[in-house]
């Protein structure tokens, strides 16, 4: 059985093999779900149970990537045989190993499940491929599995055509064909616009990934909430954050120039029952060298209207239809998005805002602390930031790869990042 | 009191982007624009369709707070914005 990659999963694609040719172990996302103590032995009997189940249901989940004439497809040969690893390591060292490992789409590896039972840093890890789903659709897959333990259906349609159809992109293939024409238009001044912070001409390598994971509190939370209301407002939260994360970066590296932003945003309709599929659109908003510096609150509105702008547009769709239509669009965008192989912060750095957990508070019986995120990203521009929400307040974790971790270390820009959000004055500030 | 277009063009567009029936939104007006699903992306398609559907200029519907709590403020909200 086969079943064409939309657009989203043919970014990702794209993005795996740029991870890979950077030394990278493929384009990878992670949830690390913190537990406040070991699973009983019979919860992890459980979850192994399910896991398998999830395996068995969704052979999506077993699914090997190949491309031909037509381009590229998902290969569906039978139920994915799934098992739940079992360690006695800590979460954190687990998770490492599996980020590091890597998860090969080509062969059919997509998607990795661990327990770590060690009773100082125990949890649970899901690692998979990007090419699959995005963080939300693999979070409500976790949070289904307490049900599969006990003989529910994941319910999955994952062989029908539409499932992984992106939002917005038109299905009428003219209607489509005019969208992703119409993506020049985009495309073209983001072309003419500097790229950013090139620092040199040195490549940077995907591998190590150096990882820090900062969790607010509720304290904190509010206070980033209060100050956030007071810079952009309601419903604007993302401009607030990115804000914080360029005054952050220029606070460390200096201002060498405009930022440009690649975001990745939500596009699920909800309720959206599609959970192992990529439903998300791409921003790329600019800043200002030295505006966030000088004012954050002014630069928060100033990327508030470029996300207005740039929604106004509709630039989210007519890209994704650009990805699905033209064969070169995914490759070039993804590499404008990564800074075109410029070292360094060429690109600036990823960001995502994953938004509230949507797991519960308790899972297999385990108290859940958390769910930290990670990803493994290319050399160019090696620094993400991944913000969420959860039981914890806001959190947020910062990976760096290859050499710019050693001149970036995440935890001091961690907390450059929480010190914009939560401390550093500006006009308007409560 | 709001004229009729405006809520309809409030509630049409609030319904495509949550997926919710318009008459099962109206239902709910009162309850929060977050409780219903809408987020920072969401919003900015939907004030982006309520200026198009109502002629308003481009960029021009930028409500305070107070008409982003619920899909009632919002339709006051935009009359507000409207009138000015």
């Amino acid at each position: 059985m086969r079943q064409r990659l939309s657009a989203s999963d043919v970014f990702h694609r794209v993005v795996d093999c740029i991870v890979r040719r950077d030394g990278g172990s493929g384009n990878l996302g992670q949830l690390r779900l913190r537990l406040r103590l070991p699973l009983a032995d019979r919860a992890v009997d459980d979850l192994a149970r399910a896991w398998a189940a999830a395996g068995q249901e969704a052979w999506i989940l077993g699914a090997s990537s190949g491309a031909g004439l037509r381009g590229a497809f998902w290969r569906m040969r039978g139920p994915a045989r799934l098992r739940c690893e079992r360690s006695i390591a800590s979460l954190t060292a687990l998770a490492d190993g599996h980020l590091a490992g890597g998860l090969d789409a080509a062969r059919g590896d997509l998607v990795r499940l661990g327990y770590a039972s060690d009773l100082h840093d125990p949890g649970v890890v899901l690692t998979w491929n990007h090419q699959l789903a995005d963080a939300r659709g693999m979070q409500s897959l976790l949070a289904t599995l307490p049900r599969l333990a006990h003989g529910a259906r994941l319910g999955q349609r994952w062989w029908e055509g539409a499932y992984r159809s992106d939002a917005e992109v038109p299905a009428d293939p003219a209607a489509r064909g005019r969208s992703a024409r119409a993506a020049v238009d985009v495309l073209r001044p983001l072309r003419k616009r500097g790229m950013l912070r090139a620092t040199g001409a040195q490549r940077n390598a995907a591998l190590p990934l150096r990882l820090a994971s900062i969790a607010l509190g509720d304290e904190d939370t509010a206070r980033c909430d209060a100050r956030q209301r007071a810079a952009t407002g309601r419903f604007s939260e993302l401009p607030f954050l990115l804000a914080g994360v360029a005054a952050a970066l220029e606070s460390i590296c200096g201002v060498g120039g405009d930022l440009l932003f690649p975001v990745a945003v939500d596009q699920r309709q909800l309720p959206d029952e599609r959970l192992l599929a990529n439903h998300h659109g791409f921003l790329m908003l600019g800043l200002a060298g030295g505006l966030a510096t000088a004012d954050l609150g002014e630069a928060g509105r100033a990327l508030k209207s470029a996300h207005r702008t740039w929604v106004g547009t509709g630039a989210t769709a007519k890209l994704l239809s650009a990805i699905s239509w033209f064969p070169w669009t995914g490759s070039w965008f993804a590499r404008y998005q990564l800074g075109f192989g410029r070292s360094g912060l060429a690109a600036s750095c990823l960001v995502s805002n994953a938004g509230r957990t949507l797991l519960p508070e308790r899972w297999f019986g385990g108290e859940v602390q958390g769910v930290d995120h990670a990803v493994a990203l290319p050399g160019n521009p090696g620094l993400a930031v991944l913000f969420h929400r959860d039981a914890r307040g806001l959190g947020f974790d910062v990976v760096v790869s290859g050499q710019l971790g050693e001149r970036l270390r995440p935890t001091d820009f961690a907390q450059a990042v929480r010190h914009q959000l939560i401390e550093r004055p500006f006009p308007g500030a409560p | 009191m709001t004229s009729l277009p405006i809520a309809d063009a409030v509630y049409t567009a609030l319904a495509r982007q949550l997926n919710l029936p318009q008459a099962q939104l109206r239902a709910r007006a009162g309850e929060g624009l977050d409780a219903l699903g809408l987020d920072s992306h969401g919003l900015m398609r939907v004030l982006l369709e309520i200026e198009q559907t109502l002629g308003l200029p481009a960029g021009g519907l930028d409500l305070p707070d107070q008409a982003l709590e619920s899909p009632a403020t919002m339709v006051e909200g935009v009359a507000a914005a409207a009138r000015t």
